[in-house]
């Protein structure tokens, strides 16, 4: 039998596109979604100081027995937080509200804090102790009830940061605004 | 003369264009990529997490990349994962410490400390605390003092920037 030539030769290869329509489908679908799901934000954050652990020297201390005792002068100031409002306090002194009894700065009308009253509070207690000779003048704590919301605390936070400002000379001579607070911390107060 | 018509134009044969899809393809897919990096990723893009929507902060600070604890209305996450339901730390009347965040804190310093001491990595006592805008303030502190008992006092509150108008409602 004569040679027959394999029939396999003569199949020709045919080129195909790539069909992408399902693939641009499914893309024009994921990318809707995930932006949906999705919020452009920009974040920040504030600085949070813990009060120092533990009280001061102890009065055993030979040391500071042999020492003529010099205590450095300590506003304390601290700001609570209540559901009726926010009240105002150093070591020695609360400022009481307008009514003379109550928070310092009662809640609005409307149930939101008084920020505002507080942001004018902060300027004038800047003003009374700046320069005093204040050991911890740029020191606030804030303390809370157990529920009041974080956003509150925060926005608490941000108000003393922007209220008050000092100003500072830097290396090359420049003055430079920084917020008077530079320590905020936040703690509870033991009765 | 007779009118005849152009021989070009009734030959001219009407071809079937196909759109080029290619271009396309790499820009979605490009954009794909993005939006599931920035999923997975610290960004601007932020993923809608439930129970999770940080305040609204108007000091306007370069946030960093570091050690964060989170905190939801359901749970404490520590990396992003769970580690205690905030019932469970709500419900501790005595303590001020939260057991399974204060192991893993002190776990991550140890780390730190073991690479400062090899390599000079400074650690910085870094936490960044993300919470829910509901938080209670009992719930933040807890969180807070059990970050300071284990090194960590360099704490930062997250928050999303706003302006004036959206914080106070004015």
């Amino acid at each position: 039998m004569a040679f027959k030539p394999s029939q396999r030769r003569t199949v020709k290869i045919e080129s195909t596109e790539l069909d992408l329509r399902p693939i641009m489908n499914m893309m024009c679908i994921l990318i809707p979604l995930l932006l949906s799901c999705s919020q452009f934000v920009k974040n920040s954050w504030l600085e949070l100081n813990l009060p120092p652990v533990g009280g001061g020297p102890s009065p055993n201390n030979s040391e500071t027995q042999d020492k003529p005792k010099e205590e450095p002068k300590k506003v304390g100031l601290k700001l609570v937080i209540t559901e009726k409002g926010m009240t105002l306090a150093g070591n020695t002194v609360i400022l009481a509200g307008e009514g003379g009894a109550g928070p310092t700065l009662p809640k609005l009308t409307d149930g939101r804090y008084d920020f505002d009253g507080l942001d004018k509070k902060i300027k004038d207690i800047v003003k009374t102790i700046g320069g005093k000779g204040f050991e911890d003048e740029r020191v606030i704590i804030i303390t809370a009830e157990d529920g009041i919301e974080y956003q509150s605390i925060v926005t608490t936070m941000d108000v003393l940061t922007l209220a008050a400002t000092k100003e500072l000379k830097d290396q090359a001579g420049k003055v430079v605004k920084e917020p008077w607070f530079v320590n905020i911390g936040v703690g509870k107060i033991l009765i | 003369m007779a009118f005849k018509p152009s021989a070009s134009k009734k030959n001219k044969r009407k071809e079937e264009g196909t759109l080029n899809m290619n271009s396309m393809m790499d820009i979605l897919t490009i954009m794909l990529l993005f939006l599931l990096m920035s999923f997975s990723t610290e960004g601007s893009l932020a993923t809608k997490a439930d129970g999770l929507k940080p305040p609204l902060i108007l000091v306007n600070n370069k946030p960093k990349k570091t050690l964060s604890v989170g905190i939801s209305s359901r749970a404490i996450y520590f990396k992003r994962d769970p580690i205690v339901d905030v019932d469970q730390v709500l419900a501790q009347k005595n303590s001020y410490v939260i057991q399974q965040l204060a192991e893993k804190l002190d776990e991550e310093a140890s780390r730190a400390i073991d690479l400062e001491s090899k390599f000079g990595i400074e650690f910085k006592k870094e936490l960044v605390i993300t919470a829910d805008e509901k938080t209670p303030f009992n719930l933040l502190l807890k969180v807070v003092i059990t970050a300071g008992r284990n090194q960590f006092s360099n704490l930062r509150l997250m928050g999303n920037l706003s302006n004036p108008k959206d914080v106070f409602g004015e």
